[in-house]
């Protein structure tokens, strides 16, 4: 092998799939900001940016120019190490998410490259481990971030986030079971593909139970309306990052969507099939009638990751739908319905599918 | 001579502390000697037939150069019997210091230091005597009469450093005093709380209210406010403004609810003038007073809703009351401080498409209203963040002068419209709405109902409002129209007077009470015989109110703060005047 085809195998294996992932999800994250402001505007009667370019399409960029030449203040009695770290570590992880994400089956792009290549960074065999990990480890971000400031109203909000992750994650990770459980896998491809006969989220009983659960918690992670206690905006001023400037407030504010982006990804390769397309009706329904056969056939035609990405949008629009029309819940409320609900009917779906697994019902 | 049961009650039990009765629009007046003051309110409290249980208003006169030169007013309700009186104590110059009411009405706390504040007249056993609405360091009490109109100086750049050394020295025994100091806590602060500010920079305490919060956890174990932030010397100014003049400044009071304070102020000149206005002049007020209430109560809902987590009904809110404006631009050319209620009527007659707006707004209303409960009232997060909120017994909060809707909504039907009615309020059929709980959820239904019933008097107002004149036509206090001054020497010569001078009021006072969007607003009006008000002291509804907040938030969260705040709707330009 020589040397230029050592070059080219790592920019094929890494260095192009590396840069592309990174650029989508930098655009996602300031895409999905002018997303949310449109989406929540027109919910709101209103129209929200329009004078940058057409429609305000360029807000997010010039968004990303006044953050970056913003002066950078650290109070002057924070923790300097802890504050700067905070922003980073938060970002990191929720960056580092995507790697074990596949985004849809090997292809070669209708032809264009001469062979097959995966459209993920690694298939790790326990992928869904690996995404729990960071989401737990990013937490430790938004403590010190409200830790360093050495502000109450951000003390405040840090322990409102730790304690309100760390009650989510449980209920989160036995849906997750959950779903182990159905597929037999941990790793998220297979996961996919043990639905191309029927989605997680009409297994009955456990799927749609499972799914929401997983939704709720998913919320709930993110920091996401009603959940969004840790930066209540009404109460605790910004929360944890109060105060943050320039592109460190831009990095949680990256953190918070990218992470959004991965909770929505998770949902959709758990409970909704990944890739897989929307079937109206099973093939074989009616003997597989032409109308259906033809319908779900045309369905197949868009590739997969656009089905993928999708389901995505779709979730995510739901979650700027919540913020529009929901209260705040109150601190004490959010851990009661986590202990006090969420957590025994997560165990009770878990306890129902090892069950029902065990005596070959699903 | 028989003047009312009360007096004649009175007079049989302290018959050498009382003296001066007099019937005044009504209600009894009668003048106390100061040692006698406790005993006779205590009685008239706790007397079964006379039960004067809420004290509307605690104020103070300065009638210098007098010999005895102050006057401190006590005006007190009866929720059972439904009528007030007004107690007067006299105050010499050389001695003022009174006792303390607060064991007997909860309510005279803040009053108390507010008169303290402003007219340097000490009250004996008050817990904490500091001052309110001036800052800490002054010396001075600026609304006696011989302390000037900008007594105190304002910088600009050519004496900005002069003041600056000045306030140095001022302010070094103020920067000493801690967040203990003012939550009043003595000695150590108990392990384990921390104490918060929210404010006076905060994104929902509605202005510049500070609230100092001592908490352990989320759990607050006090809550202190804190107002003056906005205190602009607005009844000062009224003072040194003649009596048409002054209408320009009550809008700056309420400044979401205008014309409210506008009434107010232009009832308690009229009472003091002896003066009728038309009946059109008074459909015309209910109907912009019922709209101010419609567009207070849009704006109460908007940041209600908004600082639980409800982003977008604040728009949907404000999308509605401007409607509202546009009716108020359409009829005086301003939106907010229209200043068009003034003394006599009303500033213009209706414009055309005044009537047309007006049943427009009406007919799109109340599904717009409809919409809002849908999206709230039985919504499950909004019921868990309301329900059993801040709650008071119908007895504290009469002890704490609370009035309009945060007590309403704790089943006492107290409403000025009903009890007291003025602009001909008892020519409408409305309800008064009540709950019965009191709790923020409570207030919210209470307010929701509250605009349907203001709906409902402006569409009967509309209906019956009759032809006429829009102003009263005593040509001594009104100006005469356009063509009376050209073709009439007196009519020009009155308004020459009118708007180089001012009208003359005869001396006297003059109380006037009405219910604003945020409760029983008062104006209290003294005449020295010249164009311009010797006192307008004004009972903001907002200020009384907010005292109720320490109880309410006492046991609950950080986010109930929010949430009562919110229910209590105070206005700071109303608090701090």
């Amino acid at each position: 092998m020589t040397v230029m085809d050592q070059v080219a195998n790592i920019a094929y294996s890494l260095i192009i799939p590396v840069a592309v992932l990174f650029g989508f999800i930098m655009l996602n994250a300031a895409y999905l900001s002018y997303m949310e402001r449109k989406v929540l505007a027109h919910m709101q009667a209103r129209m929200g940016p329009m004078m940058t370019g057409w429609h305000g399409i360029l807000q997010p960029i010039a968004d990303g120019v006044k953050l970056f030449f913003k002066e950078d203040i650290i109070p002057a009695k924070a923790d300097k190490w802890l504050f700067s770290l905070a922003p980073v570590l938060l970002l990191i992880m929720s960056i580092a998410a995507f790697v074990a994400i596949p985004f849809g089956p090997p292809t070669d792009f209708y032809g264009i490259l001469s062979n097959k290549v995966p459209l993920w960074l690694t298939n790790l065999n326990v992928g869904i481990l690996y995404v729990l990990a960071l989401a737990s480890v990013g937490t430790y971000g938004v403590i010190m971030a409200g830790w360093a400031s050495n502000n109450k109203y951000s003390l405040l909000g840090g322990f409102r986030s730790a304690a309100q992750m760390i009650s989510y994650e449980i209920p989160m990770a036995f849906a997750i079971i959950t779903v182990v459980l159905l597929a037999g896998s941990l790793n998220l491809a297979e996961i996919v593909n043990a639905q191309s006969e029927k989605w997680f989220i009409i297994v009955l009983p456990v799927g749609p139970v499972a799914f929401l659960l997983y939704l709720i918690s998913g919320v709930a992670e993110t920091n996401r309306a009603p959940f969004d206690l840790p930066e209540a905006e009404t109460e605790l001023v910004a929360g944890f990052f109060t105060e943050y400037t320039g592109m460190r407030f831009a990095m949680f504010f990256m953190a918070e969507y990218a992470n959004m982006v991965v909770i929505s990804l998770l949902v959709s390769i758990l409970f909704l099939g990944g890739w897989m397309p929307v079937q109206i009706l099973p093939n074989t329904w009616l003997g597989g009638m032409p109308p259906v056969s033809w319908i779900n056939g045309l369905f197949r035609l868009m590739p997969p990751v656009l089905w993928l990405l999708g389901k995505v949008y779709f979730l995510l629009f739901f979650f700027i739908w919540l913020r529009a029309t929901l209260p705040r819940l109150r601190y004490d409320q959010l851990m009661a319905f986590s202990w006090k609900f969420l957590l025994p009917l997560s165990l009770a779906t878990l306890l129902t599918t090892a069950v029902m697994k065990q005596m070959g019902l699903l | 001579m028989f003047l009312s049961p009360v007096i004649s009650t009175l007079e049989e039990h302290f018959p050498d502390a009382i003296s001066e009765p007099e019937l005044r629009s009504g209600d009894p007046w009668i003048t106390v000697t100061r040692d006698r003051l406790a005993d006779v309110l205590t009685f008239l409290k706790i007397t079964p037939e006379l039960r004067y249980n809420l004290l509307i208003d605690l104020t103070c006169i300065d009638f210098h150069p007098h010999p005895s030169r102050f006057s401190v007013y006590y005006y007190l309700h009866s929720m059972e019997h439904e009528r007030k009186l007004m107690v007067r104590v006299r105050v010499p110059d050389d001695d003022p210091t009174l006792p303390s009411v607060i064991t007997i009405y909860g309510t005279a706390n803040w009053h108390e230091r507010e008169v303290f504040d402003q007219f340097g007249i000490s009250f004996r056993d008050h817990p904490d005597l500091r001052r309110i609405l001036n800052p800490d360091h002054w010396t001075v009490h600026p609304l006696r009469r011989d302390f000037p109109l900008g007594g105190e100086e304002v910088a600009f750049t050519h004496n900005a450093d002069a003041i600056a050394v000045q306030a140095d020295t001022w302010t070094e025994p103020v920067r000493e005093k801690t967040v203990q100091d003012y939550l009043g806590l003595t000695g150590e602060v108990k392990e384990g709380t921390i104490i918060i500010n929210i404010g006076p920079q905060h994104p929902s305490t509605h202005g510049v209210l500070r609230v100092a919060l001592q908490l352990e956890g989320e759990t607050v174990l006090r809550a202190m406010p804190h107002v003056g932030y906005l205190h602009t010397g607005i009844e000062k100014t009224a003072e040194n403004l003649t009596y048409q003049q002054a209408v320009t400044v009550t809008d700056r009071l309420d400044y979401v609810a205008p014309l409210s304070n506008n009434l107010g102020y232009a009832l308690a000149v009229e009472r003091l003038l002896n003066l009728e206005v038309p009946p059109r002049a008074d459909y015309v007020r209910v109907i912009l007073a019922e709209l101010t209430r419609i567009a207070s109560h849009l704006i109460w809902l908007g940041t209600h809703a908004f600082e639980l987590g409800v982003q977008s009904m604040i728009l949907y809110c404000f999308r509605e009351r401007e409607l509202i404006l546009d009716i108020f631009e359409e009829l005086s050319g301003v939106r907010m401080m229209t200043s068009f209620i003034n003394v006599g009527g009303v500033r213009t007659d209706l414009t055309p498409q005044f009537g047309k707006r007006v049943r427009e707004f009406l007919a799109l209303f109340p599904e717009k209203l409809d919409s809002y409960e849908d999206m709230l009232t039985n919504n499950k997060i909004w019921l868990k963040r309301t329900k059993d909120i801040g709650a008071l017994s119908q007895d504290t909060l009469i002890d704490l002068g609370v009035t309009g809707p945060a007590l309403r909504s704790a089943g006492v039907a107290f409403d000025v419209r009903t009890a007291y009615p003025y602009c001909g309020y008892n020519n409408f059929t409305f309800a008064v709405p009540t709950g019965t709980t009191g709790d923020v959820y409570d207030k919210y239904r209470v307010r929701m109902e509250e605009m349907r019933q203001s709906l409902g008097i402006i569409r009967q107002a509309m209906d019956g409002l009759p032809e006429g004149p829009f102003r009263s036509d005593d040509r001594k206090v009104t100006l005469p129209p356009r063509e009376e001054i050209e073709t009439g020497m007196e009519q020009l010569i009155h308004h020459f007077l009118l708007v180089s001078r001012g009208f003359p009021v005869p001396e006297g006072e003059a109380y006037s009470l009405i219910e604003s969007p945020r409760g029983a607003l008062g104006f209290f009006v003294s005449s020295d015989g010249t164009p311009m008000p010797r006192r307008v002291r004004v009972r903001a509804p907002s200020f009384v109110n907010l005292q109720a907040l320490e109880p309410m938030c006492r046991g609950g969260m950080i986010a109930d703060v929010i949430a009562i705040i919110a229910g209590i709707d105070p206005l700071m330009g109303e608090v701090d005047r």
